[in-house]
């Protein structure tokens, strides 16, 4: 392919081939699809497998999506997510053997601005997946925005989220709203619960004080067990947490809200202390809600005698089933499709416009 | 739950028992299942029969009611012996006469067998009250305990060396497991439920704690079997003496008879 950027007018039909070839690549989903991860050496984030679940869908459905790492020693998936997403096409930034052409996308997740800001003179389009609105600003400098890096597209998984964004970086963003998916794998235990509490919170530390304020209040409960639900492979972490008769959820800065929903399909019921942006998702009557982080151990104490006595509130249990209703994996394909088509038609259109706007110049010659 | 029979052994109605033994009925009655369980009522002599056997019961419950004298021994444990062996059911429970089962319990027992069924003996967790209703603490509860057993839920010989305190009323007991161990021993006064359990894991059979409130008990009640042992009057029983029968439970439980053995006070020369 020949050099399209060198000026004179003999050069403008290869320009037009070139976008012509491009535009074809789009549309026979030939271009390349590219998720930048980063490497949490083996630990399982919501995130990463949420980006996972959106390469593996995409390959699913005819286009060519890759995850893309900065180092060749990436660590592998495979051992907490599934060797099915291990065994998706991974390509490192490290190798230098990576060309990304035009009609090619980059995927960033929000925390990477410094990402932005690098890949800034590469030709093709680069979207933002932001999925922890609290992580945006992170790494990015004062007063930038993402614009200011050429990006104008960002997938977010809530209509809040996408809102939210829109605010933080003024005009001109474009959102898009794909939700979290629960694999089927989250499904009710096949034995009666046990008195086993799953807790999960964002902050070490906040697992710890529920826990020990709550065998202190009520050490007639203390032979109820908390089971501390991070760094477990997701399946195991689907059984373990299908056999609790309650989860704790503490995570001011959550996105979405996957442990809730997980535990829900799990038909375990949620004490949840409510984040600061408060999830679609969450109704009075599907979980069990408190804005007081020093008010669960007393709630749970509450739930788990109910729970003791068979008395849980049977409404619980069917808004429980009402709300995982709109997070299955056939939904989110649904929507990915959806998404992810608008996304290259977009680019299509791009394309399509640049061609426009050449061909009268070649009339007027 | 037709596959069960409540033993319930009554050594005399007076007025304030007339109140518990209704109590308990109630708790059979009102249990939240379609089938209720089978009643043997034990008792000691005849009068006491036809006072039992014209309680108005339930209508639900009505034609599960039999009433059995036994005319041999009759404490406690020589009570539950004679009733499981008159029973025709698989599966049978203890009702004490002042305690109760929860409406639950049974529903629960269903649900717990059709899911665990190598299980020979299913434990409530127990609610212990004081006699003027106060919540005292759960028993039972510990199999839950990490690390208590070596599978969570259940429990194992040596966990209950480390820690003697169950309880055995409420539960659910498969009549063949507990006549092949041999059944209680009356031999072992006060602790004749920590020998039981001994002998029941000693050899290998499995016992299971069902997480849920089953069975609310109260504890020392005037009058009460364990009330007379800790309490002024002929079957009191002193401190080195009940610490005797609780080392002698260990040393018993290999053997499924009752060997009929005796206390000695020990004498220091």
């Amino acid at each position: 392919m020949e050099n399209v950027e060198s000026m004179g007018g003999e050069k403008t039909p290869d320009l037009k081939t070139v976008l012509e070839e491009q535009i074809k690549n789009l549309e026979e989903k030939k271009s390349s699809m590219y998720f930048f991860v980063m490497d949490t050496k083996g630990n399982p984030t919501a995130g990463m497998a949420n980006i996972y679940k959106h390469v593996k869908t995409l390959i699913e459905l005819g286009y060519d999506a890759k995850i893309l790492h900065e180092k060749n020693d990436y660590t592998s998936v495979d051992s907490w997510l599934g060797k099915e997403y291990g065994e998706l096409p991974h390509v490192s930034i490290e190798e230098q053997q990576l060309k990304v052409k035009a009609d090619d996308f980059v995927f960033i997740p929000e925390i990477f601005a410094n990402v932005m800001e690098q890949t800034a003179t590469l030709p093709c389009k680069r979207i933002v997946i932001s999925q922890a609105y609290d992580y945006i600003l992170e790494m990015m400098m004062p007063g930038k925005r993402w614009a200011d890096y050429g990006i104008t597209e960002c997938i977010t998984t809530t209509e809040k989220q996408a809102e939210y964004v829109k605010g933080l970086m003024s005009g001109g963003l474009k959102t898009y709203t794909i939700p979290v998916s629960v694999p089927k794998y989250f499904k009710p235990s096949e034995k009666p619960k046990q008195p086993v509490i799953a807790i999960h919170t964002r902050d070490q530390r906040d697992m710890v004080k529920i826990f020990k304020t709550f065998y202190l209040k009520y050490p007639h409960l203390k032979w109820f067990t908390f089971r501390d639900m991070r760094g477990m492979p997701m399946e195991k972490f689907a059984q373990n947490l299908s056999e609790c008769c309650i989860s704790v959820w503490v995570d001011e800065i959550s996105g979405f809200g996957t442990f809730p929903i997980e535990s829900m399909k799990c038909d375990v019921p949620v004490l949840g202390k409510v984040p600061n942006m408060v999830p679609e998702w969450m109704e009075d009557k599907n979980g069990l809600w408190t804005h007081d982080f020093n008010a669960i151990p007393d709630v749970l104490a509450n739930y788990v005698q109910a729970w003791l006595e068979d008395a849980s509130p049977e409404e619980l249990y069917e808004k429980m089933g009402e709300t995982v209703k709109k997070y299955t994996e056939e939904t989110q394909k649904e929507k990915i499709l959806e998404v992810y088509q608008q996304v290259v038609d977009n680019r299509i259109e791009e394309f399509k416009f640049k061609l426009e706007t050449l061909q009268p110049v070649n009339n007027e010659q | 739950m037709d596959n069960v029979t409540v033993i319930l052994p009554v050594h005399r109605l007076d007025e304030k028992e007339k109140d518990y033994f209704a109590n308990a009925v109630k708790s059979i009655t009102t249990q939240k299942i379609e089938k209720k369980p089978k009643i043997l009522v034990v008792v000691t002599n005849e009068e006491l029969k036809k006072e039992v056997e014209s309680f108005d019961y339930d209508e639900k419950i009505k034609e599960n009611v039999k009433v059995l004298i036994n005319d041999g021994e009759t404490d406690f444990c020589s009570q539950i012996n004679f009733g499981v062996k008159n029973i025709e059911t698989d599966w049978f429970s203890i009702l004490e006469i002042d305690d109760e089962y929860s409406m639950i319990w049974f529903s629960k027992v269903e649900e717990y067998m059709n899911h665990y069924n190598d299980v020979e003996v299913f434990l409530p967790l127990v609610l212990d009250v004081s006699p003027d209703g106060k919540f005292l603490h759960f028993t039972n509860e510990p199999v839950w305990a990490p690390e208590f057993s070596e599978k969570m839920g259940f429990l194992d010989n040596d966990s209950l060396l480390n820690y003697p305190n169950f309880q055995t009323s409420g539960a659910v007991y498969n009549k063949e497991t507990f006549l092949s161990v041999g059944g209680f021993k009356k031999g072992i006064k006060l602790h004749f439920v920590y020998e039981f359990l001994l002998r029941m894991t000693y050899y290998d059979k499995t016992i299971m704690t069902i997480p849920k409130l089953g069975y609310k008990k109260i504890n020392m009640r005037e009058g009460s079997l364990f009330y007379g042992y800790y309490n002024e009057g002929s079957e009191k029983i002193r401190v080195d003496e009940a610490k005797w029968w609780f080392n002698q439970a260990k040393k018993e439980c290999y053997f499924k008879q009752d060997r009929g053995i005796t206390y000695e006070e020990e004498v220091t020369t």
